[in-house]
């Protein structure tokens, strides 16, 4: 591969909190136009009245403005910006007032919808949902946002970049003071940034290079933080560093599987118990961490976890056909081979000891009029494409 | 409907998921994937190709950024697509001249090339420690594939002026990479 296209390649692994930052922040052609027409209206005005005279038989020039708003449809088409960002030109119509005169922020020919402000309908303020567009999704203002939502995560020098999870660690779980971490804000509405200071502390039994409890400035609680770096050399080190051993919590088993008519079936089962899990599956802590080597992966069972201390709730944990676990937490994957008997051998005991909670559940195809499972009608037929295999590639 | 429950709605293995998530994200996947392609029809199947892939890989992943997680799988359809379209002598566009500006960019020999990881980590820091208009410009014409006039237009700037800017990050960039010790 030519070094351009491996590199252009390699601009895929850009950390997605600067590609989600970099995405589209629509310029709100209706909130800069205001500023124009009226700096505009203000120099007219005053030609105007310098040129007009009592005596003058001329009408003075017309000084109005062209109020007409334009689109970002009426955009060069042939870059093919044309007609996505249309709704974009109202997005942002009833933003908070910018400084008359402050320069508008960039706003990327791509929009992000997931921190777009829907647009008010020019009717007023809309009553029914139907009334937004359903292609934004509302993004709280920044007084709204609960304080994990205004500075999502911070970095530790050469250690990582710890994400923060909505739930708050028990007070008495919170060990020493580790120091203080930068934390930034940005609020899309007024393009403003915000900038804080945190305090991080150790969680009793997690090594603090996976995950520490962040205190936000004037609070009093503790929100978790994981590492998006933290990789673990070994399954015994992410059992010891995570104080698995005590913090895991066990849920359901469940696998698909597609019949010769495409059909996906669901099975699910309840009733595992962490200790059969850890000898069942986790027994060799020696196991090395697999996760930067390519890996064919055909797709078996999975199960599901909590990290309560961390906040971590219903995490899918899959195993695959030739004896692979992979846990993927906290941003990164962390992937064992434990073995095709090991696996093999779990799902002989989960079939044979766990209670069948959903038993095989046909999922409707597209175009089904009636559920599959009851032969009821359904309100609409079922829209989603074929899933024609549970077998992936391991992901990049 | 917010990106947490469409995720939740994913490892309840609820197709409402697929369906929440072409109605919030189908344009912008398009977008992503029509920068690189410049065809609608190669696009068109990238995106479904993503729905798909979304559909295997959650769970186990739970994306913290559901956006930019669809857009990175997107972004690497297209890229392969590309490969084999421009490998038939087709295709071309922005994917092309972002490819030229490299090329001249980029010096030659330089070693053994490190390994994607290497490359990675240099990159974020080296964009992390950038301005942010500056960084942003980078990444919408890198990583998104925005025109030269779509950034200008937007960032209200000349065409010169992100041209410029452009090259001067690009500069920025290899002698990083030099002093890092990181070849390509």
């Amino acid at each position: 591969m030519k070094k351009e296209e491996r590199l252009h390649r390699l601009f895929g692994e850009i950390d997605d909190d600067l590609v989600a930052d970099a995405a589209a922040k629509p310029i709100p052609l209706k909130v800069w136009l205001p500023r124009v027409t009226a700096a505009v209206a203000a120099v007219a005005l005053t030609v105007g009245l310098a040129v007009a005279q009592p005596w003058a038989t001329e009408k003075p020039p017309v000084t109005g403005t062209d109020t007409t708003t334009t689109t970002r449809a009426e955009d060069d088409e042939t870059d093919g910006n044309r007609g996505d960002t249309t709704t974009t030109t109202t997005v942002q119509q009833d933003a908070p007032d910018v400084n008359p005169g402050t320069p508008v922020d960039t706003a990327p020919a791509i929009q992000d919808p997931s921190h777009v402000a829907p647009p008010k309908p020019t009717g007023g303020t809309p009553t029914t949902s139907a009334e937004w567009n359903p292609d934004i999704w509302y993004e709280q203002k920044w007084d709204e946002k609960p304080m994990w939502q205004r500075y999502p995560d911070f970095e530790r020098f050469e250690i990582g970049n710890y994400i923060v999870y909505e739930t708050t660690v028990d007070a008495a779980k919170v060990g020493e003071y580790l120091q203080d971490v930068n934390l930034h804000g940005y609020d899309n509405y007024t393009q403003t940034p915000y900038d804080e200071i945190g305090k991080i502390y150790r969680i009793e039994g997690i090594n603090d290079t996976a995950a520490v409890a962040l205190q936000y400035p004037g609070r009093k609680d503790y929100f978790p933080a994981v590492n998006t770096k933290y990789s673990p050399a070994t399954l015994g080190d992410l059992i010891n560093d995570l104080n698995l051993r005590e913090n895991i919590r066990i849920g359901t088993v469940y696998y698909s599987y597609h019949d010769e008519n495409g059909r996906i079936h669901d099975k699910e089962y309840a009733g595992l118990t962490v200790e059969k899990m850890w000898e069942l599956l986790l027994s060799d802590t020696t196991l090395p961490n697999v996760a930067d080597q390519p890996i064919d992966w055909t797709h078996k069972v999975a199960f599901r976890i909590d990290l309560p201390l961390l906040g971590i709730t219903n995490l899918g944990v899959p195993l695959s056909e030739d004896g692979y676990i992979r846990i993927h937490l906290m941003g990164m994957e962390k992937i064992f081979h434990i073995g095709k008997d090991k696996v093999d051998a779990f799902m002989e005991y989960v079939e044979e000891n766990c209670r069948l909670q959903k038993d095989d559940q046909l999922i409707a195809l597209p175009g089904d009029t009636t559920d599959p499972n009851q032969g009821t009608t359904m309100t609409s037929p079922a829209q989603p494409p074929i899933v024609t295999g549970t077998t992936m590639q391991k992901p990049r | 409907m917010d990106d947490k429950r469409i995720v939740e709605l994913f490892f309840q293995r609820d197709e409402q998921a697929l369906t929440e998530t072409r109605q919030k994200y189908s344009r912008y996947l398009h977008r992503v994937a029509h920068n690189i392609l410049q065809n609608a029809q190669d696009a068109e199947e990238c995106v479904s190709d993503t729905y798909l892939r979304a559909w295997n890989a959650i769970p186990p992943h739970r994306p913290s950024r559901l956006s930019v997680y669809l857009g990175k799988i997107t972004r690497h359809l297209a890229l392969d697509r590309y490969a084999a379209l421009t490998a038939d002598k087709r295709g071309g566009g922005t994917t092309a001249d972002i490819l030229e500006e490299w090329r001249d960019a980029l010096p030659d020999g330089g070693g053994d090339p490190a390994d994607d990881l290497a490359v990675r980590d240099a990159l974020n820091r080296f964009l992390r420690q950038l301005p942010a208009d500056k960084r942003r410009t980078f990444i919408r014409r890198y990583w998104y594939g925005d025109t030269i006039a779509a950034i200008a237009a937007d960032s209200h700037a000349t065409e010169s002026a992100v041209k410029m800017t452009l090259s001067r990050t690009r500069d920025e960039l290899k002698t990083f990479l030099e002093k890092e010790g990181i070849a390509l």
